[in-house]
């Protein structure tokens, strides 16, 4: 017995139930709360890449609000007169300014600024490997294309928001970056010098950026993220999560833990662990030390001068591309339109699109909830290995300088190296991944026909000597099972537990306005639910 | 107490009440350096004594048999290198301080290593090499000097005239063709200025015409604060920037945090 | 435990795959009787697991020969109180964590080194005691048991689309739209001009005009070359294999006539004006066609801003004339006028023509450069 016999209602309640019953004489929530209560999530390790960038995203938002009651996003220019000596006296932004006063005058302050600094890095490396994840299993097919959707916008955007930060303190790193980003915008062809313009309010640098930067970075895109994580978690509550084949395991159901206790107290956990890599990582790496950097100067550069990581491969595509300017008819196309626009442009389109081509190309229409091992899908497998080894030739080239002189190699030979590399190397990674993938299948159907070797070597009478085999035994379930529900309703009294939330609510706004129709007998939706739902609003 | 020490102590420490521990390990890395530089600090005053001469002497004796092979008997340069004349005291302790010179090996860039020379040694060479005719003289950094120099002065013109090669802290970075501008954590102050006024291999002459002596020293007080300064927010990666950070990212944040999945979905076996 | 168990329970299994069973088998050691009472949380005793869908297991007697069940209960309790003292030991750390951090925060020094990486590493435990703690207790002190939970299709019945589509044709068909091309057209012709009025905010981000901005940098006819610093240079500052960043201080003729330098030394000026002054020896400038008298003994001047994207161009190497950009690494070659010999730049720095005043400094004896200065854009010719 799994599942417990309906409890009578404890008649003197404390005051989380007087809460509970509080709240349902309003809303109703019962049937929607025990749902969601037992609500079931596959377990495996991979499916929690994705929460490590919710929870980075969280650590953003609150170390992002400390970090703006001290941030004074102004380009006006005063001189320094804080605690940090080598730059006394010396005319800087006030954006740049109140981030040294962040740094060296505020209690918490550079430990703040710092985790904010790595939660940003780990938001975008785990969008990366979480989207990674979900190609080679499969995860972004039908139902799931539009979450796909969502997670490459929200890729884009953690991108957009993490430069727009890295900017905002107008050191001359940042300043370097963003005098890059403007040359950027201004070689879209037609349009080109009108964007820059809007965007710096006239020539660079303008005067007016770090306030434009600042709104866009702490009310604009993170308002986008928020809403757009909303629906990428909303979507993915509503259509269950997709989970590997296993024991017991089939298209049509879920096995893993109940949100409540344990899929929740191991997010808990997961969360406060999340955190407590930040905070180590903010508190003994340091992180961009914009006074190491100097206030921003048109005249002045660091070499050296790197983006963020997730901006690497940008900067590595522009250093490799040749240059190829084009001029005539009295215009111009500059060489650095191709690597920074069209070349993320075809990148991420490819990405987004990416479920629908494989949809078109497999002629496969149907939905899956059970994913897919990489190696039996190797034209896929393949793809993923080849953009990966392609972004990686561009990423290592966006840091070919550091490794030049790290290792003691000629800057000019890592260029050429780049260059070559990006054309020559996503072929190859294509085709040793398939044929890897080729190879493990080969060797999965030959343990299911002749079982697995053991190391046990028998000779023959006849002399030969062969190894013995001992069958591949039938996977059986790691934990116990058990029905979702913990406590059982008779019949008709659980009978909304099926219908959804959403739909209980379209329900009681179509029951708002089509009452009468309603009494009167059985309108066609009544008649095709799955099951006899109860009338709209409660008792 | 070195007078390197003092001076940067002093400047610091308006600012950074340091732990006492690190206090030590910088005490005794500055002290290191103060000791090399005050050690060869009062030369070049040495030209208009009697002494002079037997220290030209002595020099052009080291030159024959330790540099004449490559620069030419009469350090008028040969093909293999350029000749000495005119290229002034500093350039000799410049490279023969820093190991530059004698050359362990061919390559695109002579590499910083341990002098093969006593600093006498290097005095009595630097003295030969002035004698052939005038150049820079080796860089005095006095105490004094130091201690008055603007540090804030310093690195505006660090930002202007070195970052662009040496990096906003010293820490070097490649030129072209496998040449590079290194890495200065080592440079003491009278190396530092002796490069700027004599402009080695690749780089740059900056000449007091363009940077007085006193900006000089400034600069070079500024490299030793960007070198040696305790960082204020943990460790430093190499100081290399974004690079490292996000090697240590994916490295550290990823990779920990992935393990962390593994074991958070890991099946319980009690 | 569990090792023991498939030594007696599974003759027919090879000894080497016992990890597997071990993981498949139900946890009889939850003991989830000893713990606080869980609303409909089954016992987990040894009956209960003859549920599991494991199919190797043995009958219950041949268990309990290799364990006595009260044995293996007093095991399970110590286990769990082990495992409860873990989890509680974590929770203190994160007290401590938690402590260590209001402590640094309101009496440590934050100028003192130590102090950021105490904030950090408190915090860290502050946090981390938490998170191993919970997930301890889950692990170790939650049932290990899995949920089954049933999928249903999206997709509607057939009859319910039929419904909903039929609702929304009879809707349109109310509306009108399709009979009254008029209202259609005048309707679709307004939403159209509306949405373009999205344009007009953003046109007024700014009301500089590219217009002719980028053609132009701050350099005039007769400007004085000036240092970061203000100070005009003179022939004999820069010794040669000298470099110097230079911006123009432009003549301001007073009112009684006297000539006034004023150095232009804004963000706004220097972005677009800065000029790298090379001192080149007697006869190393190979002068391009046309500007054989745009250097000045020995001294050349070219705009430091990168003909690719922009950043300041500025790592010379003095012995093979090449100009390093720092960003994406476009080599110019300085004896050849600047050319872009290696990455990705295609255009030559443009050069500005220099020559002296009557006091001896540098000026720019021509004017402004005779192109655009930096990288290029969609009107430039």
């Amino acid at each position: 017995m799994t599942t417990a016999p309906p409890p009578s209602l404890v008649k003197r309640p404390g005051p989380v139930r007087k809460l509970n019953r509080a709240v349902d004489e309003r809303f109703g929530s019962q049937a929607a709360l025990r749902r969601n209560l037992n609500k079931v999530f596959p377990d495996h390790w991979s499916f929690m890449i994705g929460e490590i960038a919710l929870y980075s995203f969280v650590i953003l938002v609150l170390t992002g609000i400390y970090l703006t009651l001290f941030f004074d996003p102004s380009n006006v220019e005063i001189p320094y007169n804080g605690s940090y000596i080598p730059l006394r006296g010396v005319e800087m932004s006030r954006a740049y300014a109140s981030t040294l006063d962040i740094s060296f005058d505020t209690r918490a302050g550079l430990v703040f600024r710092q985790i904010h600094h790595w939660a940003a890095l780990l938001f975008v490396a785990s969008i990366v490997v979480h989207l990674m994840r979900v190609f080679f299993t499969g995860a972004f097919r039908k139902p799931r294309e539009v979450n796909w959707l969502i997670g490459v916008g929200l890729l884009v955007l953690g991108i957009l928001e993490g430069f727009a930060g890295y900017s905002l303190p107008d050191d001359l790193l940042s300043g370097t970056g963003l005098r890059i980003a403007a040359s950027i915008a201004q070689s879209i062809p037609v349009i080109g010098t009108w964007a820059s313009f809007l965007v710096f309010n006239g020539e660079w640098p303008g005067d007016s950026f770090i306030p434009r930067l600042y709104v866009i970075h702490i009310l604009l895109v993170p308002g986008i993220l928020l809403a757009l994580i909303g629906a990428h978690l909303g979507i993915l509550w509503h259509q269950k999560h997709t989970d590997f084949p296993g024991p017991g395991k089939t298209e049509h159901n879920v096995i893993g833990h109940r949100v409540f206790p344990v899929f929740a107290v191991k997010s808990t956990g997961f969360f406060m662990l999340v955190f407590a890599m930040l905070a180590l990582l903010g508190g003994l790496a340091q992180i961009n030390p914009i006074w190491s950097f100097g206030p921003y100067d048109p005249g002045n550069v660091s070499s050296a001068s790197q983006p963020d990581w997730y901006i690497g491969f940008l900067d590595g595509s522009t250093r490799l591309f040749p240059p190829w300017e084009f001029r005539g008819l009295g215009h111009t196309v500059p060489a650095v339109f191709w690597p920074t626009v069209v070349l993320p442009g075809i990148l991420f389109t490819l990405l987004a699109v990416y479920p629908f081509l494989e949809a078109k190309f497999t002629g496969d229409s149907r939905p899956h909830n059970l994913l897919q091992r990489p190696r039996d899908t190797p034209a896929r497998t393949g793809f993923g290995a080849m953009a990966i080894s392609f972004y990686l030739v561009l990423w290592i080239s966006g840091g070919n300088d550091v490794i030049a002189k790290t290792f003691d190699i000629s800057l000019n030979a890592m260029t050429w190296a780049g260059r070559i590399g990006c054309i020559v190397v996503p072929p190859i990674a294509f085709t040793v991944t398939k044929r890897l993938c080729l190879h493990l299948q080969a060797r999965d159907r030959e343990i299911a026909e002749h079982g697995i070797e053991t190391g046990i070597i028998h000779q023959l009478p006849d002399g030969e000597f062969v190894e013995k085999h001992r069958p591949k035994l039938p996977p059986v379930p790691d934990h116990r099972r058990v029905p979702t529900d913990r406590v059982a309703l008779p019949a008709g009294e659980n009978g909304d537990a099926k219908g959804g939330l959403v739909r209980r609510a379209g329900k009681a706004v179509t029951g708002f306005f089509v009452e009468e129709e309603d009494a009167q007998g059985t309108p066609p939706r009544e008649s095709t639910g799955e099951s006899p739902d109860q009338p709209a609003g409660r008792h | 107490m070195s007078d390197m020490t003092a001076s940067l102590g002093a400047a610091r420490a308006s600012t950074h009440r340091r732990r006492r521990s690190s206090a030590v390990v910088l005490l005794l890395a500055l002290a290191a350096t103060g000791v090399l530089w005050t050690a060869f600090a009062p030369r070049g005053t040495a030209q208009s004594t009697p002494d002079a001469n037997e220290a030209v002497r002595q020099g052009r004796a080291l030159y024959l048999q330790g540099c004449s092979s490559c620069h030419g008997l009469n350090a008028q340069g040969t093909g293999q290198a350029p000749s000495l004349i005119g290229v002034g005291a500093a350039a000799v302790d410049f490279q023969v301080s820093t190991g530059r010179m004698p050359l362990a090996a061919p390559g695109a860039q002579a590499k910083r290593k341990d002098p093969v020379y006593s600093q006498t040694q290097i005095d009595q060479l630097a003295a030969y090499v002035d004698s052939l005719g005038g150049g820079p003289k080796q860089a005095v950094v006095t105490r004094n000097a130091l201690d008055d120099a603007d540090l804030a002065q310093g690195g505006e013109l660090y930002r202007a005239n070195c970052a662009q090669c040496h990096q906003a802290v010293g820490a070097g970075a490649p030129l072209t063709y496998g040449k590079y501008a290194p890495d200065l954590s080592k440079a003491t102050p009278s190396q530092i200025i002796e490069a700027m006024r004599t402009g080695p291999e690749s780089m740059p002459v900056f000449g007091p015409g363009q940077i007085d002596d006193a900006s000089a020293v400034a600069i070079a007080k500024y490299v030793r604060f960007v070198t040696e300064a305790p960082s204020a927010g943990g460790s430093t990666l190499g100081k290399y920037g974004p690079v490292p950070e996000g090697l240590l990212a994916w490295l550290a944040g990823i990779g920990g945090l992935l393990a962390v999945c593994m074991w958070i979905g890991a099946r319980q076996k009690v | 435990m569990s090792k023991q168990e498939d030594g007696t329970t599974g003759p027919d299994v090879p000894a080497e795959s016992g990890s597997i069973f071990d993981r498949a088998k139900p946890e009889p050691r939850q003991g989830h009787d000893d713990g606080p009472e869980r609303l409909g949380t089954p016992p987990h005793q040894t009956d209960s697991a003859r549920e599991g869908s494991t199919v190797l297991l043995a009958e219950p007697g041949e268990r309990s020969a290799a364990v006595p069940p009260a044995h293996a209960e007093e095991i399970d309790r110590r286990a769990e109180r082990r495992a409860e003292r873990l989890v509680a030991f974590w929770f203190m750390v994160s007290i401590v964590g938690t402590i260590g951090f209001v402590v640094t925060n309101f009496v440590g020094d934050k100028h003192a080194e130590y102090y950021t990486p105490c904030m950090g590493t408190a915090l860290g435990l502050a946090m981390g005691g938490i998170g191993f703690g919970v997930i301890l207790w889950a692990k170790r002190l939650m049932p290990h048991e899995e949920a089954v939970q049933e999928r249903h299709p999206f997709a509607s019945s057939d009859a319910e689309i039929a419904a909903t589509e039929e609702t929304v044709a009879l809707g349109f068909a109310d509306t009108g739209l399709a009979r009254r091309p008029l209202l259609r057209r005048t309707m679709l012709g307004a939403g159209t001009v509306l949405g373009a009025l999205l344009v007009v905010p953003l046109l007024n981000l700014t009301n500089r005009k590219p217009g002719a901005q980028l053609k132009h940098s701050h350099w005039v006819k007769g400007a004085r070359l000036v240092n970061g610093e203000g100070n005009p240079v003179r022939v004999g500052d820069i010794a040669i294999g000298g470099i110097e960043t230079v911006f123009p201080a432009v003549p301001v003729t007073e009112a009684d006539g006297s000539v006034r330098f004023e150095p232009q030394l804004s963000l706004h000026e220097k972005a677009d004006s800065v000029t790298i002054l090379i001192r080149l020896a007697p006869g190393e400038n190979r002068p391009r066609p046309g500007r054989e008298n745009w250097a000045y003994d020995g001294h050349v001047a070219y705009s430091k801003i990168c003909t690719h994207a922009g950043c300041p161009v500025s790592l010379y190497e003095a012995q093979t004339h090449h100009l390093l950009c720092p960003c994406h690494q476009s080599v110019f070659n300085v004896l050849d006028g600047c050319r872009a010999i290696f990455g990705p730049a295609s255009r030559s720095l443009p050069q500005l023509a220099i020559g002296i005043d009557d006091d001896g400094y540098f000026i720019a004896r021509d004017g402004d450069y005779t192109e655009p200065v930096g990288p290029a854009f969609w009107e430039r010719p």
